[in-house]
């Protein structure tokens, strides 16, 4: 694929196309879409991609995806194939935006979007709180750095196992297990703080009102 | 795993485990969208092709090339050149501007036929809003496969993605102008005409034309030629890229054919084989979607 750009083939543009482009696998690549576009989507907003972009990168990943089908055959678990590029994606993409004037690219998501979430039968009341937890979460992954990020979120809210997650970042599963450690610590330490700032912030309120 | 997260810890992701799911209006779109790109990254890689070996064309060779072109592609510029004329905006650059436009839209459409229906729907889309961004997001793609390392922007509105998919003649889709103003066109692609972009088929590029044939016959009033155009292409591509499309299709053929009992069981198999459909509004709304 990469070779697209330099390709020196006077002759044959149409065989280099179908090269990059194997039609014949689009059943292959919708069931992969069927599949696993939920995981990629959830893990595109949980690397910290927000709002509109959302659309645009993981469109991106099903792009590569279409076009790497070929080097996933053989490979045990989409995941972690799907995984590795997804972070690529998500890593050019913060790259160019930063590049880019006028662009900013915080490390802490600054809204969550609300429409993406699931509030069919919630009260007004709790779905601001859970819209309030949601974005509690993407900041808490924000301050994560990029390797415990990738970590927690696979073991902790994807429910990958030690394996899987060695597998995806390829890197050994003791240096994935510690980091593992140090996230979940860092991200306890995060919570902790929140929620009793959150807390104060209530009880503040509380005592505002009773007098 | 030693030291677990807390109970305080889990509960609390536990509440937001699926807070980050998309929705089926997320699923639908990003898929349209990604099947647009596909489609035209067809027509571009042959386009980024012939642009390595163009080392430098001036726009006046482009024009001239245009001139070249087969009767297709210029019925596609005619089109183009129409839209965009609405389009763009006036002033000292606008001439310039027209002409990349339509060099661009040539290329697209000469290297693959179907794409240019989409450039077509897209021009139509945003004339209106007197915008001409559709075109430049079209311009993208051959970049985003030169050099797939630097992401260009791709805003795809997603009505222009799912405009290769749902191009109705009976009922366009509501049309929304793009949220923000897309890159200037590349003028690569403008420089990457030659008379051998005209000369790359591919199977996508076929099932292309056969689908937007049979659109055409379909809104023409010819429902008989559109169908016999679908059962072709079920013929030579029965897991084809667009066989979900055809199949939509074939269900407004019957509708218009008055086969109503047909297009009911058809739509019926669609809707449960593709529940996830961008056609299953309008396949719903047809004559084969029953009481609605």
């Amino acid at each position: 694929m990469t070779s697209l750009h330099h390709a020196e083939l006077p002759s044959a543009p149409c065989d280099a196309v179908r090269a990059g482009v194997p039609v014949r696998t689009w059943a292959d690549f919708e069931a992969l879409y069927r599949e696993h576009f939920r995981f990629v989507w959830r893990i595109v907003r949980r690397l910290g991609i927000d709002g509109e972009q959302v659309d645009d990168v993981v469109q991106d990943v099903f792009v590569v995806v279409h076009r790497r089908l070929g080097d996933f055959e053989g490979r045990s678990s989409a995941k972690t194939w799907l995984y590795g590029i997804v972070r690529r994606v998500v890593a050019d993409h913060r790259r160019t935006l930063r590049r880019k004037p006028g662009h900013e690219v915080p490390d802490i998501p600054a809204e969550s979007d609300p429409d993406a979430m699931t509030s069919g039968d919630q009260s007004p009341q709790a779905s601001v709180e859970q819209s309030e937890r949601v974005r509690l979460l993407h900041r808490l992954l924000g301050q994560l750095d990029d390797d415990k990020r990738d970590v927690f979120v696979l073991s902790e809210l994807e429910g990958l196992t030690m394996v899987e997650i060695a597998e995806a970042l390829d890197v050994n599963a003791n240096t994935i297990a510690s980091r593992l450690r140090a996230a979940r610590r860092e991200f306890e330490a995060a919570l902790e703080l929140a929620t009793r700032a959150d807390d104060a912030m209530e009880h503040g309120i509380e005592e505002r009102r009773s007098r | 795993m030693s030291d677990a997260l807390s109970p305080k810890s889990q509960a609390f992701l536990r509440s937001v485990q699926d807070a980050d799911d998309p929705t089926r209006d997320d699923y639908d779109r990003v898929r349209a969208g990604v099947k647009a790109r596909l489609a035209a990254s067809v027509a571009a890689g042959v386009a980024a092709l012939v642009t390595a070996k163009t080392v430098a064309a001036s726009e006046a060779a482009v024009l001239t090339a245009v001139t070249a072109t087969t009767a297709t592609a210029v019925t596609a510029v005619t089109t183009a050149s129409v839209g965009s004329g609405a389009a763009v905006p006036t002033g000292s650059a606008g001439v310039a501007f027209a002409t990349k436009l339509v060099a661009v839209v040539l290329v697209v459409g000469a290297a693959a036929g179907g794409t240019t229906a989409v450039v077509r729907h897209q021009q139509a889309m945003h004339a209106s809003a007197a915008e001409a961004t559709t075109v430049h997001a079209t311009a993208n793609v051959p970049r985003d496969l030169q050099a797939p390392q630097a992401r260009p922007p791709m805003p795809l509105p997603p009505t222009l993605a799912t405009a290769l998919a749902t191009i109705e003649p009976t009922s366009p889709p509501a049309l929304t102008p793009p949220p923000a103003p897309s890159p200037a066109p590349s003028p690569a692609i403008a420089t990457a005409l030659t008379t051998e972009t005209a000369s790359a088929p591919s199977s996508l590029d076929a099932e292309i034309a056969l689908v937007r044939d049979a659109r055409a016959a379909l809104r023409g009033g010819d429902a008989a030629r559109a169908l016999a155009l679908l059962d072709e292409h079920a013929r030579r591509f029965s897991r084809g890229a667009l066989a979900e499309d055809c199949d939509a299709e074939r269900i407004y053929a019957l509708c218009a054919l008055g086969r109503s009992s047909d297009a009911r069981s058809l739509a019926s198999r669609f809707l449960t084989s593709h529940p996830a459909s961008p056609h299953g509004a309008s396949v719903r709304a047809s004559c084969g979607g029953g009481t609605n």
